[in-house]
């Protein structure tokens, strides 16, 4: 009888949701609404910095735009003029062949430095990332997958520009800072 | 009711049932939970509009189990798995019999298996099953037939006509396991 397929898959089920450990909803809600918090908030930094972009002329193909000091910035809250590429940064850019077509394809999807450092940082290609079911991942690679936290976007973008790990590897040496990436999409 | 009042009711009224579901469909008790916990995440960032549906377990039961089926989540899912290994309860073993059941299921497509659960699970209609999963009736019929041809060697009498079942869980919404 039908029934018994359906009995058995109760007692399945019964084991599954009797032993089930679950977060409270309490904790749920607050996974969601940080989420959400952390989406908008990426949002509002990208306009700002394409407010701040449009006043500087921000450029990837000079190699030093005036006013450059050679330094990077790292603070997320910066001043105008620090959304210009150093020259350091445009030259490791430029050595691997990153246009300013793939960087701002980049930023636009939302990928952030940090989430470039983990990649670089496990040598992940463009193609494991857009593929993971099909690409060999070592254990290392999957940490670095999971802790870059890569939205659907972000691995699309990156599997259509193909960057290739050296590629990769310089963006995180570039160390673009949220507000280069944001003038840049 | 207030909104969050409303959704942690709606959640502990039927988490632990689909994690159940979802259970018998992946055969990995740690995937559906995650994946069911994720579906609920995402459940409460468009809740004044999940809120508003008939069925928003369907909803629920659809999010988690398309979760379940992306490969990338999955390699996500097993470090996630791995790194919770530590912090957990080892839930009891299943029985022989559900061992070979979950065995059974597992090697039978995954869309056989899901039409499997709905209908005789949760004990949705073939038309339900089709509008769940977007699939037409007859397509819905012939999973089910190939389903319960392929796990006939393990549930006995498997192979009458296709009738509807009753639902032999709890219903809807109502309070799930405690």
């Amino acid at each position: 009888m039908h029934d018994s397929l359906s009995v058995k898959l109760s007692e399945l089920a019964g084991h599954g949701s009797g032993n089930a450990d679950l977060d409270t909803p309490a904790a749920i809600r607050q996974r969601g609404t940080w989420r959400t918090r952390r989406r908008r908030g990426g949002a509002a930094l990208l306009g700002a910095g394409v407010i701040a972009a449009t006043g500087t002329g921000l450029t990837l193909s000079g190699a030093t735009t005036p006013g450059s000091t050679g330094t990077q910035a790292s603070g997320q809250s910066v001043p105008a003029a620090s959304v210009r590429l150093t020259a350091y940064q445009a030259h490791v850019l430029a050595e691997t062949h990153v246009t300013a077509a793939q960087v701002a394809a980049l930023a636009k999807s939302g990928l952030t430095a940090a989430q470039i450092k983990e990649m670089a940082a496990s040598h992940l290609t463009a193609a494991q990332l857009a593929n993971p079911g099909k690409e060999h991942l070592s254990a290392a690679q999957i940490v670095a997958a999971y802790t870059a936290h890569l939205t659907a976007a972000e691995r699309a973008t990156l599997a259509r520009e193909d960057l290739s790990v050296p590629q990769i590897i310089a963006l995180a040496r570039a160390n673009l800072t949220a507000a280069q990436l944001a003038a840049l999409a | 009711m207030p909104k969050a009042d409303e959704f942690d009711h709606f959640y502990a009224m039927t988490s632990r049932r689909l994690v159940g579901q979802l259970f018998a469909m992946t055969g990995d008790l740690t995937e559906a939970e995650d994946a069911v916990q994720e579906a609920y995440i995402r459940a409460w960032q468009r809740w004044p509009r999940i809120r508003m549906y008939d069925d928003r377990e369907a909803w629920i039961r659809t999010v988690a189990y398309r979760l379940t089926i992306n490969s990338w989540r999955n390699a996500r899912s097993r470090l996630s798995a791995h790194l919770r290994a530590n912090h957990r309860t080892e839930p009891p073993e299943l029985s022989p019999t559900l061992l070979t059941l979950v065995s059974g299921l597992r090697k039978i497509p995954e869309a056989q298996r899901r039409a499997i659960v709905l209908h005789h699970l949760v004990g949705l209609s073939v038309e339900e099953v089709a509008a769940e999963t977007g699939a037409p009736a007859g397509t819905v019929k012939a999973r089910l037939a190939r389903g319960r041809k392929a796990l006939a060697p393990l549930v006995a009498d498997l192979d009458e006509p296709s009738t509807r079942i009753h639902p032999v869980g709890p219903s809807r919404e109502a309070p799930a396991h405690a």
